[in-house]
């Protein structure tokens, strides 16, 4: 089963039965269930989707934002774990080896979508509402993540995804060495660079952004 | 410790990543290093605007989605039944395999006997099984048996008399 980071214990929107049980070994229920599965019981199977399709979900909405293709990939996601259950090794944990699947067709999304020239916007900005002045405006927060995303987006996917899966999904280092088939020593030095990579990026464009606003501040005094 | 390995360190430790001796170890530096301990500010910085991804509401709001398991669940009858077909089709081309197989066998032994039947009628020979089942001799009876021929060779002077 998949650990959580404090983070994730502490985040009152997660569900307990996305995270059936924390530590090494998974839960005796879930044994049951994947042996069953691997048997070919899809009642047993549907009951597994149901633990982790949200899990799943989030992660990939991580790489993939818009909802519909993300729905489109979990559900793949879990057609492949159902045709290559002969493939997973009973031994092993279910939970990094499913990731694994949605992580590797997400990858597989990602460069035909880039392949195809597309490039995806992290969210859709949910126009023409009313604006209240007792509400924290939204958007604001919407630009930074925006803005975040989009530095994110500079780092390179091998690195990239280690810090989402890390920092931003809360999967311990075991588990994201598991999900992306790396030893764990590789996982923490692509961690620290992945911060690295990310943290230049971010002063750049906050370099850039201070620029932008010196220019603009001496525009303004011109006029 | 040098700074380089102290901001690896710092990198790590960003994200509560550092084993009790690295912790030790960086911070032994950090009360040294002004240098590093600016560096670890900015580290903080960046990763408090990462976080802001982690908080997202979209990123969360997936409780509210209906469960992708009837899709899936559909698809997986889809399989099976797709896999009973081919099966069955797999089970139908071996069937007429071995019937056209059997079918080849019997044809042609059937031929080869014919064959055979023919081309003993044409020499007059009845099989020996066949003489000994029925009454019917092999040969006529007052015909003479075949003589079993003995080698005469011709006498030339030559050659001795006896050898």
């Amino acid at each position: 089963m998949l650990r959580m980071s404090a983070s994730d214990k502490g985040d009152p929107e997660l569900d307990a039965s996305d995270f059936p049980e924390s530590g090494e070994a998974p839960s005796a229920s879930e044994v049951r269930l994947v042996h069953a599965a691997r048997n070919g019981d899809a009642e047993a199977f549907g009951e597994l989707v149901q633990r982790y399709e949200r899990r799943v979900l989030k992660v990939v909405r991580r790489f993939v934002p818009e909802l519909e293709y993300a729905t489109d990939l979990v559900q793949e996601s879990f057609l492949r774990a159902w045709e290559r259950f002969e493939q997973f090794d009973p031994s092993r944990r279910f939970g990094p080896w499913l990731f694994r699947l949605a992580v590797n067709l997400t990858y597989d999304h990602l460069r035909k979508v880039r392949r195809r020239g597309r490039w995806a916007r992290f969210s859709d900005a949910k126009e023409g509402h009313t604006p209240d002045p007792t509400v924290k405006d939204p958007r604001v927060d919407l630009d930074l993540s925006q803005e975040v995303q989009m530095v994110l987006a500079e780092v390179p996917e091998a690195y990239r995804s280690v810090l989402i899966l890390r920092d931003l999904e809360g999967f311990c280092t075991s588990d994201v060495a598991a999900i992306t088939e790396r030893s764990e020593a590789t996982i923490r030095w692509r961690l620290a660079e992945a911060r690295r990579m990310f943290r230049e990026a971010w002063e750049r464009r906050e370099r850039r952004a201070e620029v932008q606003r010196l220019s603009a501040d001496d525009s303004g005094s011109e006029l | 410790m040098n700074c380089d390995d102290a901001r690896h360190l710092i990198h790590l430790d960003a994200g509560d990543d550092l084993r009790t001796e690295e912790q030790t170890q960086l911070a032994a530096h950090l009360e040294l290093c002004s240098d590093c301990q600016s560096y670890r500010s900015g580290m903080t910085g960046a990763m408090s605007a990462l976080m802001v991804l982690r908080d997202l509401p979209e990123a969360v709001s997936e409780s509210r989605l209906p469960s992708v398991w009837p899709a899936v669940a559909r698809d997986i009858r889809r399989l099976k039944i797709g896999s009973e077909k081919v099966r069955r089709f797999n089970l139908q081309v071996v069937a007429l395999s071995v019937c056209s197989l059997a079918l080849a066998v019997v044809t042609m032994v059937q031929s080869l006997s014919s064959l055979r039947g023919s081309l003993n009628q044409s020499e007059g020979f009845v099989p020996a099984q066949s003489v000994s089942n029925s009454a019917v001799p092999a040969y006529p009876q007052d015909a003479r048996p075949p003589q079993t021929s003995t080698f005469n060779p011709p006498h030339h002077p030559s050659m001795p008399q006896s050898f």
